[in-house]
């Protein structure tokens, strides 16, 4: 910071980066309400710890390896070159800018920015298995997804020098598929070895509806997580940068703001696109669950999820249709993979976060045909080929496969499942029944007063 | 003498890099942190196990269970 120039602008991306963080903690706030409320009342605390927990986990799990991850992978390794050391030692666990360090001040903030979407991939997969996995298991899953799988895809997928994006083109401005595709498809592995909660099917394979013991917390949860999703779209962006210090193939002066492949966009344009698919998915959410509420505000989310993957470039009548598109593939898709697989996803994340994130990368590659993938040359074109490969290694490759895997094994050792009769006691049973004796005491104590 | 290496803030700040105490540890900290976080996924599995084999043992009995169902 030896200019004036230099100072305000790392002070302004410092604080930038810094006030996406608290917005979204908010994301992680309205899981943990959406989940609760989703969740019967004899497991609700265990719900909520079980969610909770993910923070302290994948916080310390990212600090340890993941962060180094993100920096070491992007050339696969060994598909566009090496594992990058040299890259990746600065942001390593024992690395002295990993800590109070006057020589470099935006470390830990960006570090930050990149957690929270961690605790996003793991919270996702949390909603679908409420109920009946055992929570230690699911800390097992939450740091494989939230300190490895997804972390490894953004260096492929979301790095300006990922091999996907030189390769294929690939193109996911604000995570269709590097956050949403991959928590889905991981939700989904886990989901084909877990099995459906008890009394979930009839014994001829109709679905039952089991309601969430609070249906305003989910309203309110999903309200939340809408909030905290501004935090996440504007975490996407690089807020203000020279075409000197792209170092790519811009000419001229004008500064601009990037995605994270360091392509030009501007606040203005995530912030029409933002609520114009959030509303779009809302709409179609409405009318095909004939107003459900659940599935509204869902559907609110599948929306900008799917249009995530090219809110950056999208005009804002094109957003509000993809998210229709989104809400309509997440709403029909659930339900037709519930029936016909049964497949018990308590919350509808794998539909939500992995059938509208994969369908918006998809999209993306039609609609953001030829658009160039990076401000350097010799670097693939947006195309669909490309987005569809891209969408296959994010829900495939990178999401359901280490989720089926991971819980295989915990499955073959009897960690991932609760045993039975926990599932039907509830998994607050003594709690509960603790709660219960103590309001009896106090009522019979009142009851001689009168 | 001082475990941050600074002891006196009469410096030029673009000659100071980090500040934070014992430098030099860093990986014997990371090592202490990762056995840290195993040490706890082993312990938090163990935990569970034992809890829930109380649980069974004080409420497991069928006519618990049958009961349970309508009282939460």
């Amino acid at each position: 910071m030896d200019t004036q120039l230099d100072a305000i602008t790392t002070i302004f991306t410092e604080f930038y980066y810094w006030v996406t963080i608290p917005l979204m903690f908010l994301i992680h706030v309205g899981f943990c309400m959406y989940e609760v409320g989703a969740s019967r009342r004899r497991n609700h605390l265990h719900t909520l710890m079980k969610n909770s927990m993910i923070i302290p986990l994948v916080t310390i799990t990212f600090f340890f390896f993941g962060w180094w991850l993100y920096w070491a992978m992007p050339n696969g390794p060994f598909i566009t070159g090496g594992i990058l050391w040299e890259d990746a030692a600065a942001n390593a666990a024992n690395s002295p800018t990993m800590g109070t360090n006057l020589d470099d001040r935006i470390t830990g903030v960006f570090w930050a920015a990149f957690l929270l979407f961690s605790w996003t991939a793991a919270s996702i997969v949390s909603g679908a298995v409420i109920e009946r996995i055992n929570s230690g298991a699911f800390w097992v899953l939450a740091v494989v997804i939230g300190s490895g799988a997804w972390i490894i895809d953004a260096a492929w997928g979301w790095h300006p020098n990922g091999w996907m994006v030189q390769l294929l083109g690939y193109h996911d401005a604000y995570a269709s598929g590097v956050i949403h595709a991959i928590a889905g498809g991981f939700a989904l592995g886990v989901l084909c070895v877990l099995g459906p909660r008890l009394g979930k099917f009839a014994p001829d394979g109709t679905p039952r509806n089991i309601l969430p013991h609070n249906p305003w917390m989910v309203a309110i949860g999903l309200f939340v997580i809408y909030t905290g999703f501004w935090g996440f779209y504007v975490a996407c962006n690089i807020p203000i940068i020279s075409p000197e210090e792209i170092d790519g193939v811009i000419v001229g002066t004008t500064w601009t703001a990037t995605t994270i492949y360091l392509t030009p966009t501007s606040l203005s344009a995530i912030t029409f696109n933002f609520l114009m698919s959030l509303s779009g998915g809302m709409l179609v959410a409405f009318a095909v669950s004939k107003g459900d509420a659940f599935w509204t505000y869902s559907g609110g989310l599948a929306g900008i999820i799917c249009a995530s993957a090219g809110n950056d470039l999208y005009h804002p009548i094109q957003a509000m249709f993809v998210g229709c598109i989104g809400a309509f593939v997440a709403y029909k898709m659930h339900h037709f993979v519930e029936r016909r697989f049964k497949i018990d996803d308590a919350v509808g994340a794998v539909a939500v976060h992995g059938y509208a994130g994969f369908a918006g990368l998809i999209i993306a590659g039609f609609l953001l045909w030829g658009h160039p993938s990076s401000p350097y040359e010799g670097y693939a074109a947006i195309n669909p080929l490309g987005q569809f490969l891209g969408a296959i290694i994010m829900f495939g490759v990178l999401g359901f496969l280490p989720g089926w895997i991971v819980a295989k094994i915990l499955h073959a050792f009897g960690m991932l499942r609760i045993p039975r009769e926990i599932e039907i006691l509830g998994l607050d049973f003594q709690d509960m029944q603790m709660e219960r004796e103590a309001e009896t005491e106090v009522r019979d104590a009142k009851r001689a007063l009168v | 003498m001082s475990t941050t290496g600074v002891t006196t803030w009469a410096v030029d700040l673009a000659d100071v890099g980090p500040i934070y105490p014992l430098q030099g540890s860093e990986t014997l900290l990371w090592i202490l942190g990762v056995a840290f976080w195993i040490g706890w996924h082993v312990w938090s599995i163990r935990w569970e196990k034992a809890y829930q084999k109380e649980r069974i043992a004080k409420y497991g009995d069928s006519e618990t269970l049958k009961k349970s169902l309508d009282l939460h």
